[in-house]
């Protein structure tokens, strides 16, 4: 079957199968690298993506059901620029490591930010707790959402 | 012997998204299908190679439409796919049966609860999810929906065991309804080995009320049988009983007593009964704190309608 | 000598400066392992072994050869050389370990039996589900004590003992003799845990034009290629190990994974072949942290002299030896923790049984016996009623002191500062005033070595160049797992030839193109590494400063903050030009160096002493405040401080990271984490149901970096890798028995809710 839907503002086309995932097909259909296998279970946040706004694991999410969505991963164009400012604020306070992570990661922060969100730090490690990272022990990852969350208002 | 082996991805089917509710339950009469609505626990069975089936029948367009609410003196009706997100919002039910808002937000992560329904979830009947002890509890009649009929099911004939039902290959729930007595306080507690995992114990229980009186109570646990399990004689001996210490100690002894709960890797059998008597403890408060504090918020608005009148 | 180059005025280091490859990972623009295409790729998944013990009687790959895209079944009999040989203790003992493939006596459920090539991964898999394997199930052993014992099953024909390493201190026989003397005996237990990086074993393999055996995978050691190349009966340099930035080592990676299979498979289809571990496969199957069971005997006097202690230590090596003598070694070495004690006693052993192999996983066996002195010392000042930390304190090693081996520790040992931090950020518990809670504070003070011991003659390269636009060329094999390895490599060289860090760029990990710098593990790079790179950084800027003063005469020079040199009588020269007149001069500006570590004679394991172990070690104190639910016995962690003595903080924001990162694994390991088996059968295999710490139950946690100047690595800098994890179990176990009373204490990990429940009714929740 034929799906269609903007991936990173660029229409994306794809013959797919039924039982063709999200994730299989951002990786070995569009070269979406950047969409990491942690588990195929949906349970590390690896591969999530923002589906219309909305954070999803891929890895569980199959594509057909994605026809005609607004599909945004890391890589996506940012004129508003909440990506870059999350990009920047995880470089300043060190939070990735290996970095495998944190693309999955990052797309969760940046709903929670383009929501306009100001949360404790309590509530940010509550809203990430889909997402596991292994190296950083999550504080800079803490310190560098809280930040992005307090410039974000200044910026849009 | 051919070997485990674990997939990446799921083998191959297909796929249908069907725009009605009725094309659904056609296609449902296909072999091998599986209605798809949440997946937050069908896909990873695929993915592993745990479940194979032929195809999927995706409900997303047809989720709206099983999205309702409708509320009558006694009853509820909920409609099957309101996610657990949704269902954590009290608002939903307008302040009626708030024990759905407490189990919702037992329930995984926030990604898992905006992507998971109550139906997904009473389908994949994991003995240990939240869901499955409310239903327990509440015993509602499960509405059935095939192409060639629509049932109604008391849950407690619809759950056979661990992940087994009597839901069949071609049916769907679409809603739940539920008897609520007239005026209702709920207690949900569990304990888990991290937030948001399935819980080792989780207790769920309402009381019904005559003014101050216990008239009726239910209580359900899990993780102390195969399946939740409700204690009609314990919870009989509540009825016509105030709230009070010693009812409380009375009910969590009484429950231990009961339970003959299994010992596993993750939890062994002493364990499990003393979370049973604890957690029953802990939802018996949360249920009658909440009677009091509605009592002393309609004594407050009694008290100032009383100083308005002199 | 490479460590005096402290300078008063760094530029560079100390600098919490953004890690380039930390910018490239956020921009999602990393290419991992498993991210890795080629045309005509074919994909492999391996056939597992569903027993833990059993002999192979028949395997039938009919079926997997008729299912659609499979295109060649490779067992055991295709691999030329199936079996790997080493010597892990590095003193000279050849131990057989595990086969490519095994066709003859299954030893652990997931072994590998064959591997199935196939034209997609949904293919490969169809066909490795088809193999059909026969099976004579045989009787089991999976309790390393019972292994020990006269009449087990023996695992492998040798006897189930891998290794048993002594050490023998005083005289601990005649010391104990003093009747007046308090003596405690405790037993403390750890699990099997997994390191659950998030990048699954991943990699793929090819062969280039030159006919070159080429993997890029994720690995912590390209001279893994070595073995490649044994096993394929090969000349070494035809094998090439390429290891792009890696997705989380912990260890994980340190023993080969995906390697040996990739390379079969390419050598044998001649196409390019992809192989990516599934989770659970990974969960159920990879070797894991070694269980120890830790027997503590510790004497003191009255007035709070310790005078003796004996450690017995086994630990589960599962069925085969891998890093276990090393593991079992380091454990033994720092069994007595950082005390100063005259009679010591160490038996420390590996043992063989039919569960999943253990092998390295960051603190190398002496992490786990933090679990056991940390906790040994607190129960003996508990008994003498004394307070636990003066009795600490008043053991603490100094520099000079002779170690349990007879060693002398020859660095700064800050103990007693960064306890002094630690007690002052943590302050006094609270009181609360919930009936069901109760507060509990606990510290534990550690040491881990850094760097290998010292027979391995451990030696690390690298390769530096100016480019004639004033650039700065670096070349290491070192594997950058994400601790930021390459980077302060980097920093180091900027530093040294007084160039902006953005001039400097590493080339790193490629076993046939970078220097080989040895494995990332050990908490070895930065001090191996970083040394080859002071020293080469050294030779260059002595080279440039012999082509500055040949062509612009002798004037003084200095360097300015962009890297230009300039004289007092007003001379500017930048790099390029500095470049172009050693060009003229016929004078390389290019150093390859190496850097040996300290070397020495191997252990002598019969008296149970040594001239010197590990090059070095360090040293921190972790502190954490704890409430526990006496209802449920659930632990919440309400603070936790953090303190080392790193040397110098080559990046400090890095080595925070690093100390953030090893508490909350730590956390993990300490409360929940724990991989479960069923007479061997993996029954927690989901990623699901492996109990590591989110964010939410996860406090903030205060670093607090301690700098004595007086390590063995570049600019006198400490390994902090592994030892951030060490102090994590004791503080944690500490702070619950704190919380809980008199004579209540988990002696076993994970300390979970029911333990602690256990506890507090009575029975012995170590045992439940």
């Amino acid at each position: 079957m034929q799906v269609e839907f903007q991936f990173n503002d660029e229409r994306a086309i794809c013959d797919i199968a039924g039982h063709e995932t999200l994730l299989a097909v951002l990786r070995d259909k569009l070269g979406a690298m950047e969409v990491k296998y942690g588990c195929g279970e949906g349970a590390c946040g690896s591969c999530v993506v923002l589906v219309d706004g909305n954070p999803l694991a891929s890895c569980i999410t199959l594509c057909a059901s994605v026809d005609g969505t607004d599909i945004m991963s890391v890589k996506a164009p940012d004129p508003p620029g909440a990506w870059a400012l999350l990009k920047d604020r995880f470089a300043a306070h060190e939070g990735a490591q290996c970095g495998f992570c944190t693309p999955g990661l990052l797309a969760s922060c940046f709903a929670l930010v383009q929501r306009g969100e100001k949360l404790t730090r309590q509530e940010i490690r509550e809203a990430l707790s889909g997402h596991l990272c292994r190296c950083t022990g999550y504080h800079h990852i803490v310190d560098a959402v809280e930040e992005a969350m307090a410039i974000w208002p200044t910026m849009s | 012997m051919h070997c485990e082996v674990f997939g990446l991805y799921p083998y191959p089917f297909d796929y249908f998204r069907p725009n009605t509710l009725e094309e659904a339950l056609v296609l449902a009469q296909g072999d091998g299908m599986k209605f798809l609505a949440g997946g937050q626990s069908l896909v990873p069975l695929l993915n592993l190679h745990v479940a194979e089936i032929k195809g999927v029948v995706d409900l997303q367009h047809v989720a709206s439409a099983l999205k309702f609410v409708q509320s009558q003196q006694d009853r509820l009706r909920l409609g099957a796919l309101w996610t657990h997100d949704e269902l954590s919002h009290s608002s939903l039910l307008g302040g009626r049966c708030p024990l759905f808002s407490q189990a919702a937000a037992f329930i995984g992560h926030p990604r898992i609860r905006r992507r998971g329904t109550l139906g997904g979830s009473i389908a994949h009947a994991d003995p240990l999810a939240e869901w499955i002890l409310v239903m327990t509890l509440l015993d509602p009649q499960l509405i059935l929906a095939s192409a060639k009929e629509e049932r109604q099911l008391p849950f407690h004939d619809y759950l056979l065991g661990p992940m087994m039902t009597a839901l069949s290959d071609d049916e769907l729930i679409t809603a739940v309804e539920i008897s609520l007595p007239e005026k209702a306080t709920y207690g949900f507690t569990e304990v888990s080995r991290r937030p948001g995992d399935y819980a080792l114990v989780a207790t769920a229980l309402s009381v019904g009320w005559d003014r101050d009186r216990i008239a009726q109570a239910d209580i359900a646990i899990s993780g102390v049988s195969d399946v939740p399990r409700t204690f009609p004689s314990i919870s009989r001996d509540m009825c016509q009983e105030y709230p009070s210490h010693g009812l409380v100690e009375h009910i969590k002894h009484a429950v231990e007593a009961a339970v003959d709960p299994p010992s596993d890797v993750l939890a062994g059998a002493s364990y499990r009964r003393h979370l049973a008597g604890i957690l029953v403890e802990k939802a018996l408060h949360q249920a009658f704190d909440e009677m009091s504090n509605a009592g002393e918020t309609a004594a407050k608005s009694i008290g100032k309608s009383e100083g308005e009148r002199t | 000598m490479a460590n005096d180059v402290l300078t008063p005025q760094l530029s560079v280091i100390g600098k919490g400066v953004i890690r380039e490859d930390v910018r490239k990972k956020v921009a999602g623009e990393v290419l991992y392992s498993a991210d890795w295409v080629m045309p005509g790729m074919l994909y492999g998944k391996l056939v597992r072994a569903l027993y833990s013990h059993a002999k192979i009687k028949k395997l039938s790959s009919q079926d997997a050869r008729h299912v659609p895209g499979v295109v060649r079944i490779i067992e055991a009999k295709d691999v030329p050389v199936n079996q790997f040989y080493d010597d892990p203790s590095g003193l000279g003992e050849k131990v057989a370990q595990h086969k490519v493939f095994q066709d003859d006596e299954v030893r652990y459920a997931g072994e590998p039996i064959c591997l199935v090539i196939a034209k997609t991964p949904e293919a490969a898999e169809k066909g490795a589900r088809a193999i059909g394997v026969e099976y004579e199930p045989l009787p089991s052993i999976h309790n390393p004590l019972d292994a020990l014992k006269d009449d087990a099953i023996l695992v492998h024909p040798g006897g189930n003992t891998v290794v048993q390493w002594n050490v023998h201190k005083g005289n601990t026989q005649v010391a104990i003799q003093d009747p007046n003397l308090v003596h405690i005996s405790r037993t403390y237990r750890t699990q099997f845990v997994d390191h659950l990086y998030l990048e699954p074993e991943s990699g793929v393999g090819w062969v280039d034009n030159d006919g070159i055996v080429t993997l890029r995978c994720a690995t912590q050691v390209v001279e893994h290629y070595r073995n490649i190349a044994r096993m394929l009966n090969i000349s070494e340099n035809r094998v090439r190990i390429i290891c792009p930035y890696v997705g989380g080592g912990f260890g994980g990676k340190e023993d080969m994974t995906v390697e040996p299979y990739l390379a079969i498979a390419a050598w044998i289809t001649k196409k390019p072949v992809k192989m990516v571990w599934s989770r659970q496969e990974s969960l159920q199957a990879r070797p894991k942290r070694h269980p120890f069971v830790m027997t503590y005997d510790l004497w003191a006097k009255p007035c709070g002299d310790v005078v003796a202690m004996k450690v017995d230590v086994t630990g589960d090596a599962g069925a085969y030896a891998l890093l276990s003598p090393r593991v079992l070694f380091a454990a033994a070495v720092v069994a007595t923790g950082p005390y100063h004690i005259d009679h010591v006693d160490v038996t420390s052993r590996a043992v063989y049984t039919h569960n999943v192999p253990t092998s390295a996983f960051r603190g190398f066996g002496a992490m786990q016996m933090a679990f056991g002195y940390e906790q040994i010392m607190e129960e003996m000042a508990q008994k003498l009623g004394i307070d636990s930390v003066g009795f600490r304190r008043r053991h603490f090693i100094k520099k000079g002191d002779t170690l349990a081996t007879g060693e002398i520790q020859d660095t700064a040992v800050w103990l007693n500062e960064t306890l002094d931090k630690v007690l002052n950020e943590l302050g006094e518990a609270p009181v609360t005033d919930d009936g069901s809670k109760r507060i509990g504070i606990g510290i534990a003070c550690t040491m881990q070595p850094y760097g290998r011991t010292v027979w391995f003659q451990d030696h690390a390269s690298c390769w530096l160049n100016l480019e004639s636009d004033g650039s700065v060329i670096l070349r290491t094999g070192v594997p950058d797992i994400g601790g930021g390895q390459a980077a302060s490599l980097c920093q180091i060289a900027a530093e040294i030839l007084h160039v902006p860090l953005e001039a400097v760029r590493a080339y790193y990990g490629d076993s046939a193109l970078t220097p080989l710098a040895g494995g990332t593990f050990a908490t070895r790079q930065l001090y191996m590494s970083g040394n080859a790179v002071v020293k080469a950084a050294q030779e260059l800027q002595e080279k440039i400063d012999h082509v500055l003063k040949t062509a612009w005469g002798d004037e003084g020079w200095q360097w300015d903050e962009e890297g230009m040199a300039y004289s007092p009588s007003g001379l500017r020269i930048s790099r390029s030009a500095v470049y172009e007149a050693a060009n003229a001069l016929h004078y390389p500006l290019s150093v390859h160096t190496t850097f040996h570590a300290q070397s020495g004679e191997g252990y002598d394991n019969k008296e149970g002493r040594a001239v010197k172990t590990f090059p070095d070690f360090t040293f921190g104190c972790h502190g954490a405040l704890v409430e526990v639910d006496v209802q449920t016995g659930t632990v919440k962690v309400l603070r936790y401080v953090a303190s080392h003595d790193v040397g110098v903080a080559i990046n400090p924001l890095s080595v925070e990271g690093q100390i953030h990162g090893g508490v909350v694994q730590g956390l993990g390991y300490a409360l929940s984490e724990e991989v479960l088996y069923q007479d061997g059968q993996c029954v927690t295999a989901l990623f699901s149901q492996y109990m590591a710490p989110t964010a939410e139950q996860m406090p903030d946690i205060t670093a607090i970096i301690l700098e004595s100047h007086e390590g063995k690595g570049p600019f006198h800098a400490r390994g902090i890798g592994e030892p951030a994890i060490a102090p994590v179990a004791p503080a944690i176990a500490n702070a619950v028995a704190n919380a809980l009373g008199p004579s209540c204490r988990v002696r076993s990990l994970p300390i979970t809710a029911e333990k602690i429940w256990g506890e507090l009714s009575g029975l012995d929740g170590s045992k439940i």
